[in-house]
This record gives C-alpha cells, structure tokens and sequence, in this order.
C-alpha cells in the first residue's frame, strides 16, 4: 500500500463532531441531491419545462387569442391570478413527487436503510430533499414569472411580483411534507399513483386555472393548493381574486406541514 | 414536601384549572349570547363564570412557567425545545386546523338558532374582520405558551453571558424572595397588569383579562397578566419553599379573594354600573381593576396552597383525570358550543340543560381520551407517555437473567480508556421476532476491540437480524444492543462504524466521488477522498456514475463507504459476493490492513475460507441461536470433524465411549462414527476388530457441519 496514508490511518474514538463540519455535511447531502436529481431528466423535464409550457399555452397564447373576452376585461387582474395558478402548480411537483417517489424508491432499494445506518446528521436528508425540491419550485416557478414578464402580462407592481414568487417557493414546504408521507407510507409501486392522486385533483380542483363549477367551488378548501394560491396572492395584494385571509390560510399550509411531516417522522424512526 | 407530592398537587390543581375552563365555557350560553342565547337565562351560571374566570389561566400559566423550568433542569435547552415542540407547538397548530373550523362552525350555527332575533339577524352582515385577526379560538392559550418560552430562553441566554457569577439572579432572588412570601405579594404581582389594565375600561365590560383568541399579533394585557404568572412560576421553582408558604396560607388567601370577590360584585361604587359618594365615577373603573386583579392572586394562590394541602397524596383518579385534562381542554369547545346550540331553544330550565351538557361532554371527552388518546401515540404527543391499554401477556420463552451492562457515562475519553475491556459491539440476551417466525431467540455476543469476529450461519439463521439491531435498524424485542456502549441509535455511536450492507443500490446518477465525499462528510474526521480511493483500490471507479458499475464493482465503491470514515468498528455483511479474486483479495488485504491499523471487523459471510482467511472468532448462528462461538481453530474442529464409515461387529455403545469418537451409530450393515482425530479412532477400529470391512473416510464440509449443527440446536 501507497507510504502517502499510512500517517493518516488510526482507527481511535472520534471524538465530538465540530459545528462545522455538521453544517458541510448538510451542505454536501444538499448538493449531492441537487446534481443527482439534475442528472434524471425523467425528473427535472416534467417539473422545470412543463409548468412554464403549460402557462404559454394556456394564459398567453389561447387567452392571448381571446383579448375582448368579457371576462377578461371585467378582471383586469385575471392575467396574475393565472400566473399565479401556474406558479403554485410548479411548486407542488418537485415536493410531492421529489419526496413521495424518492423516499419509497430509496426504501425499496435499501438505500434508506443505509442511511439509517450511517451517522447522517439528524435531519440532513431531510434538510438535502427540501432543499432540492425549493431549489427546482424556485426554478419552475421562476421560469413561470420570466415567461409572464416577457409576455407582457405582469400588471403588479416589482415588489409584489417578489412577494408572490417568495410565498410561491416556501409554499413548497408543504408539499414536500405531503411527499414525504406518501414516501413514509407507501412502496416505490405504489407511491407515483399515490403522489398523482393528491397531486392531479389538487391542481384542477383548486380553482386554480379556471373559474370551478358553483358546486365544487366550496370543496376548494379541501386542496392544499388552494390555500398557497390564495396565501401567495393576499400577500401580493390581488384583492379581486383573494377570497381569504391569506393569514388564515398561511395557517393551513404551516399546519399540513406540520402534522405530516410528524406523521411521517414517526413512521421513519420506527419503520424506516 | 417531597418534590413527588410537590408534582402530585401542581398537576392536579393544573387539571382543575384546565376542567374548570370546560365548566366556564358551558355556563356561557346562559348569560351570554355565546355561541348561542338560551331561552333559559341564569344569574346563578353567570356567578359560576365570574368565579372562575379571575384565577384559571392565571394559575395555569404559574404552573406551566414551573414545570417549564423543571424540564429545563432536566433535559437542557435542546430537550425542552424538542419536547415542548412536540407537546405544546403541534398541537397548537394541528389542533387549530382541526378544532378552529368546528368552534367556529358551532358558533356560527349557535348565533343563527339565537334566541335573541337581533343577534341571530346581526349574523347575517358579519362585521368585516380587521387587519390581523385570526381566530385563534381557546387554543390561544398554547400560542401564549409558546411565546414565553420564546421571551423565556432569550432571557435565559441572556442571563448566561451577562450574569455568568450569578451576581444578579441571586440579587433578584434575595429582594424578590421576602417580598413573594408575604401576604401582599399580589400587590407586587398585580402592578404589570393594573399598570396596562387599571385605567382601561374593557376590565370592567369583559370582566378581567381580554381573552386574546383573535389576534396573532400578542395582546398586552394577557402578556403583562399571564406573562407575570410564567414568570412567577419559574421564580419559584428556583425557591420551592414559597410553595410552603401557599400551603399554609390556602384558606387565609381564599378567605381574602372571597372578600375581595363580594366586594367588587356588591359594594356600590366598585361594582360595574353602579355609582355611590365614597368615590368618583372615574375612579371607579380604577377600584374594579385593583379588586379584580387581587382576587385573581389571592385565588390562584389559595387554590395551588388547598392542593399542596390536600391533593398531595398520589391519587390514581386524580392521575388519570390530570393526564385526561389537557386533551380534554384542548377537544372540549366544539362540543360544548354544539350542545349549547343544540338545547339552545330548547324549553327546559338551566338547572336541567347545563348539567346535561356537562355530562355529555365529559363522557365524550373521557371516553375519546380513554379509547383514542391514552393508548396511542395522541397520548404519547400530549401527555409525553402512552400506556398501553392491557398488560401484554408474558412471552412463553422462559426469560434469561440480564446481564448487568457496565455502567457507561458516554464521554469519548472515557470510552477510550476502557477499550480493552469494553466490547465495542454487544447483544444481551436478544430477542427479535418477526410475527411467528423467531428470528434471534436470545443471543449474547459481544465485538472485542481489536478483533475480526466472523458471524456464520446459514440463510435464516440470524445474521442480518443481528447486525441490523447493532446497527440500530432494529429494535431488540427483549434484551440489549450496544455499540460503543451507547444505544445503536445514538448517532455518536453510529460515528465510530462503517456500514456495508447486502442489497444496496446506491444513487445510479451520483459518481463514486460523490458518493465518498458525501459519507466521509457525516464523520468527525475521515479520510480524503483520495486516501479511501488508494486504500480500497477503487481509483479506477472514481468518476463513473454508480448506476454504471458492475455489480462487484459496487461492492468495491460500498467498500470504501465503509471505510471512509475512519471508523473504530466495521460491519461489512457479504462483502465479497461477486467480486473475482483480483477483487476479492484486495479487498481482504485492505481489512488486514486496516485491523493492524486499529479497526475492528464484523463480517458475515458464506464462505468458510473467508472467515479462515480473516477472522479472529468465529460465531455460528442457526435458527436464531448461537450454536457455536470460538476461535478459527475451535471452529475449524468442529468443522473438520469426519465421518468414518465400516463394516465391524462391534457393540456400538462401547465404540461411541471411546475418547475422540463425538457419535456413532449403526444398522444391520453398516456403523457411522463421527471424530475430529479419525486417524487415532481408525488404528483402534483395525487393531480391535480383525474382520473390519468396507472402511472409508469422510471429510465433512462447511455445508455438512452446519447442518449438523443446526440440526443438534432444533
């Protein structure tokens, strides 16, 4: 063996774990999460391109078509309420599915296990797969608002464009508590069905893109979704698409976040 | 007083408090239009609300502000945070999602069935909520909660850098001290709230502190009234015998909140609404608030001295009622707003409707508490334990005597200095069952430092059950695992071992590099990443993404995950399935390598040589148990034992007492002899019987020894 390690080599007590290297050892699970997950396009196309697609699509080019719609002149402000839709749905994906797939998939594959065994800092994981999914929700819904500005339709002022964008990516938090109990709970088989059936319904049943029919309308509560779009647009100050106290619904996300994510702790510790 | 009788009365008297506050809001609808006027309107329930509503926060925040310290003594600031998080901020917000929407649904639904036509037609304009309200319903008690412990571990760390000698805390506690344990203390304790309430005409319309359910933005009076009792009650964990004081001088405070209560409520001039000569009108409202905010001291101190009096004997109804009370506040309001909604017009007298709803609601809430809460992890979460609801029924195994385990302080120096004699690594009469299937059935096995125990046994046997409750993976049903002799999910433990386990697949889209960098993060002081590429000889896989590798070059990368660290202890389990000898050998002269260097191995393999090749000790594990433990050579004699099959007419008793012969058996035909030294046992088969025929000799392999083995441990 090379004479360059032999100096190093003692196998002796370690000793504490400097402050220090705690945090680059959740900087390092970040960053490894980030590439890793760059590097599946199955992943990142979906999450990154549709959003932004989706929104050229739908609020500029068909409402584009459309400019003497009366409700278009009616809600001078319609144009924000879609970017805002299209925002909330960028987010939603990296966190559901980031956490909901990878989580079973790493159970699946043993990798969790590993982990486990390993004296991963606690909640460095965690910390590395929220990161990763906020990073992308940044992206994709970043994307969404370069696409709008380019397209002419941001009629708020800068400062609330940031608000909205800010609330829109630490609304991801949510949806990555959501992920990670689908993750807890279900195999790698089950988990993108499971993912799709919170996610789907959560999109297009929250009122998000389109007016809902009048008897859905009250059920809009029920979605997570609805309660981002309507924190991120109270924050903003778009008074005509705000129907609720964005305090009160900000509450609701902090709470989701909450219960599932001890939920889902819980099951972890045990269960693994 | 002992401190358990101490904690005896506290917890009781903070359970009435709380049981108090579901009798306060039932008595409600009688006299307030809350949540809904009832036809049968009661001046004796609205004397009940006005007894109670001065002192119940008030002792419950003082309660809550000594318990705060005491946690504090006892798990330090990391383990009070983690426990009140989970006590106290999860229920705040899980509990608001679930039990705001229900209060306010009640409510609602109560004002409508209103017998009041005005208020039920004033529900129809709400007014518009103002900036920064939110409902935060009777949770707002817990969000108080938690922002003094916020003020109170700011304060705290404060305190810790500016008043290291203790110069200040032991000036307050020297000034303060006498002037608590006299019985004007509430003229002291009542001037933050008379100075914020004493000129404000709210005290006089909602009687007391303004509840603050609406607001997230904290309100004044119940920081300055509520906050002073956390405080107290922190104060006088630092000097418990103020509470001695209380205890002697229970009914001397009650006789004088009582006087103070009569007075404020029928002396003319200090009762609301009432004027009288002795006093201007404007001053009034000022005599109100001092009476008032006495009452609620000498209340709160009368009540916690009666239960220091007599509530200090452990009581098991009165356990279980202080363990009950706090899911019960927390659930109660939804329940009593229905049923006061629900009997609102309802033509029956008060005296029959507001037992009726206490009853209901108690046997739901008790109920709910007994079947939902106290057995499951609800309980675990509010009460901070969970009791099972029967006792399980003993195991059938006949359980072994435990061990006594060194005593072990878990310092990093000390631990170094025992290990010679301390096991790095150990079972103790371990136990693990996967539904009927006994998959360790008692086992002791320890890892010595310095050594390379291989572990063997068939598939099935126990192995990976065994390393995965080493690992922490596993909980031992019965009996103990240790690593570094500390609990294997204590994470300092886990930073003295490397890990390779079977059936990994590691991230395809990551590099080996990566991989390294990523692992040898989680460890105080690790090899480089190039010093593990040299050392497992992996250099040549550093830069291709895992999901490229071959499977035996996995193995290599998992490897020197292993290693990386810098670990004390190895567990490597099957490393060498599908390496080729090129591999297989590097990888074994790295383990010599680094068990010269300090390290110790445990491995599990399938291959004898393996362990022949490596191993210090070896342990044979079949069905669960430890059927052999011992050195390669004890082992290998076990393994090495042959068979000598013969014709001979010799009694067979007599040949299985000779020395060397471990059995023997025969038939018509043939005899079977087992032994470790067949050469000995064959000059004697020859020299005893002439007429010996048919002679041969068996080597028995690893596969053969184990079965035997396994099947003298069924």
């Amino acid at each position: 063996m090379n004479a360059t390690i032999a100096t190093h080599l003692v196998f002796r007590a370690a000793g504490p774990m400097p402050l220090g290297r705690i945090v680059r050892a959740y900087l390092e699970a970040a960053w490894c999460e980030f590439i890793a997950t760059l590097r599946a396009p199955a992943f990142t196309f979906p999450f990154l391109g549709m959003p932004v697609a989706l929104y050229l699509l739908f609020a500029v080019v068909m409402a584009g078509a459309a400019p003497d719609d009366p409700d278009v002149v009616a809600n001078p402000q319609l144009a924000t309420y879609l970017m805002s839709g299209w925002c909330a749905m960028a987010v939603m994906g990296p966190g559901i599915f980031g956490f909901g797939i990878g989580l079973a998939m790493e159970r699946d594959q043993g990798l969790l296990k590993l982990k486990r065994a390993l004296p991963l800092p606690a909640g460095a994981a965690l910390f590395a797969k929220m990161a990763m999914a906020m990073l992308f929700a940044a992206l994709a819904a970043g994307s969404v608002v370069i696409a709008a500005l380019a397209a002419g339709k941001v009629i708020i002022g800068f400062g609330s464009l940031l608000i909205l964008l800010g609330v829109m990516i630490l609304g991801s938090l949510p949806f990555c508590a959501i992920g990670l109990l689908i993750g807890a709970y279900s195999s790698s088989g089950a988990s993108p069905a499971i993912a799709n059936l919170v996610y789907l319904p959560g999109m297009w049943l929250s009122g998000m893109f389109f007016p809902l029919p009048e008897s859905l309308r009250p059920w809009a509560v029920i979605w997570p979704a609805f309660h981002l779009n309507q924190t991120a647009l109270g924050a903003a100050g778009v008074e005509e698409f705000s129907f609720v106290n964005p305090t009160l619904t900000a509450a609701v996300l902090v709470a989701i976040t909450v219960l599932c994510t001890g939920v889902a702790l819980r099951r972890l510790a045990r269960v693994g | 007083m002992s401190s358990q009788e101490r904690l005896h009365a506290l917890d009781a008297v903070r359970a009435f408090a709380l049981l108090a506050g579901i009798v306060l809001h039932a008595t409600m609808s009688f006299f307030l239009p809350i949540p809904a006027q009832d036809v049968s309107q009661s001046a004796t329930l609205a004397m009940v609300f006005a007894l109670i509503h001065p002192w119940r926060m008030t002792t419950f925040f003082l309660i809550a502000g000594l318990f705060a310290r005491l946690v504090i003594e006892k798990r330090g600031t990391r383990g009070f945070v983690a426990d009140r998080a989970k006590r106290i901020v999860a229920p705040l917000v899980v509990g608001w999602v679930i039990l705001a929407p229900l209060t306010i649904g009640a409510l609602i639904w109560g004002v409508t069935r209103s017998a009041d036509p005005a208020i039920a037609a004033a529900i129809r304009n709400p007014p518009v909520m103002p900036a920064g309200a939110f409902p935060l319903v009777h949770l707002w008690f817990l969000y108080y909660l938690v922002i003094f412990y916020a003020l109170l571990l700011a304060v705290r760390a404060a305190f810790a850098k500016l008043d290291a000698a203790g110069r200040v805390s032991g000036l307050v506690d020297k000034v303060v001290r006498p002037l608590l344990g006299s019985y004007f203390a509430p003229f002291l304790l009542g001037l933050p709230l008379f100075a914020v309430l004493g000129f404000d005409k709210r005290i006089v319309l909602l009687g007391g502190i303004p509840t603050p359910d609406s607001s997230l933005i904290p309100q004044l009076p119940a920081l300055a009234g509520f906050g002073t009792a956390f405080a107290l009650g922190w104060f006088v964990h630092r000097q418990l015998d103020l509470l001695g004081d209380w205890r002697k001088r229970w009914l001397g405070n009650l006789v004088v909140a009582g006087a103070l209560f009569v007075a404020y409520h029928n002396v003319p001039g200090l009762e609301p609404g009432t004027t009288a000569a002795w006093i201007s009108a404007e001053w009034s409202t000022t005599a109100y608030a001092a009476c008032y905010i006495l009452t609620i001291w000498y209340a709160s101190f009368g009540l916690i001295g009666a239960a220091l009096k007599f509530c200090a004997a452990e009581s098991a109804v009165r356990r279980y009622l202080a363990d009950a009370s706090y899911w019960m506040y927390l659930a109660h309001l939804p329940i009593v707003f229905f049923l006061a909604a629900a009997l609102a017009k309802v033509p029956l007298h008060w005296a029959i409707k507001f037992p009726l709803i206490l009853a209901i609601t108690g046997t739901v809430l008790l109920v709910s508490y007994h079947y939902l809460v106290r057995p499951t992890w609800i309980g675990e979460i509010l009460n901070g334990r969970k009791y099972p609801r029967a006792k399980k029924a003993s195991h059938d195994a006949p359980k072994r005597a435990l061990r006594a385990l060194p005593s072990v302080d878990g310092t990093a120096t000390a631990a170094a200095s025992r290990d010679a004699e301390q096991p790095l690594a150990e079972l103790v009469d371990a136990r693990k069952r996967f539904g009927k299937t006994v998959a360790l059935g008692g086992v002791d096995l320890d890892v010595r430092s310095g050594e390379v125990l291989a572990v063997l046994g068939p598939n099935g046997a126990g192995k990976s059950t065994a390393i995965s409750l080493w690992l922490g993976l596993l909980q031992p049903d019965e009996g103990q695992a240790r690593l570094i002799g500390r609990s294997p999910f204590d994470v300092e433990a886990r930073r003295e071992i490397g890990v390779m386990l079977q059936e990994v697949v590691l991230p395809p889209t990551l590099r080996a590099r990566e991989l390294i960098a990523l692992t040898a993060s989680y460890y105080p002081s690790p090899l480089t990443v190039e010093q593990t590429l040299e050392l497992t000889g992996t250099q040549e896989l550093a830069d291709k993404l895992c999901g490229k590798l071959s499977g035996g070059q996995k193995r290599q990368v998992q490897f020197a995950l292993a290693v990386c660290g810098r670990p004390r202890l190895l567990f490597l389990d099957e490393p060498t399935v599908g390496l080729d000898v090129q591999a297989r050998e590097t990888m074994w002269s790295t383990m010599r390598r680094l068990v010269a260097d300090g390290c110790s191995i445990v491995l599990t393999t399938h291959y004898l040589e393996e362990a022949e090749a490596l191993a210090d000790r070896v342990a044979v594990l079949a069905r669960g148990e430890l059927i052999a433990l011992g050195t390669v050579d004890e082992v290998r004699s076990l393994v090495s034992r042959k068979t000598i099959t013969c014709s001979s007419e010799l009694p067979v008793e007599g040949v299985r007492a000779w020395p060397g012969v471990m059995n023997a058996t025969a038939d018509e035909r043939r005899m079977q002899i087992m032994t470790a030294d067949a050469e000995t046992v064959v000059r004697r088969l020859l020299a005893a019987d002439q007429n010996l025929r048919n002679l041969e000799i068996k080597q028995a392999g690893l596969a053969e020894a184990f079965a035997e083995l396994t099947k003298e441990a069924a």
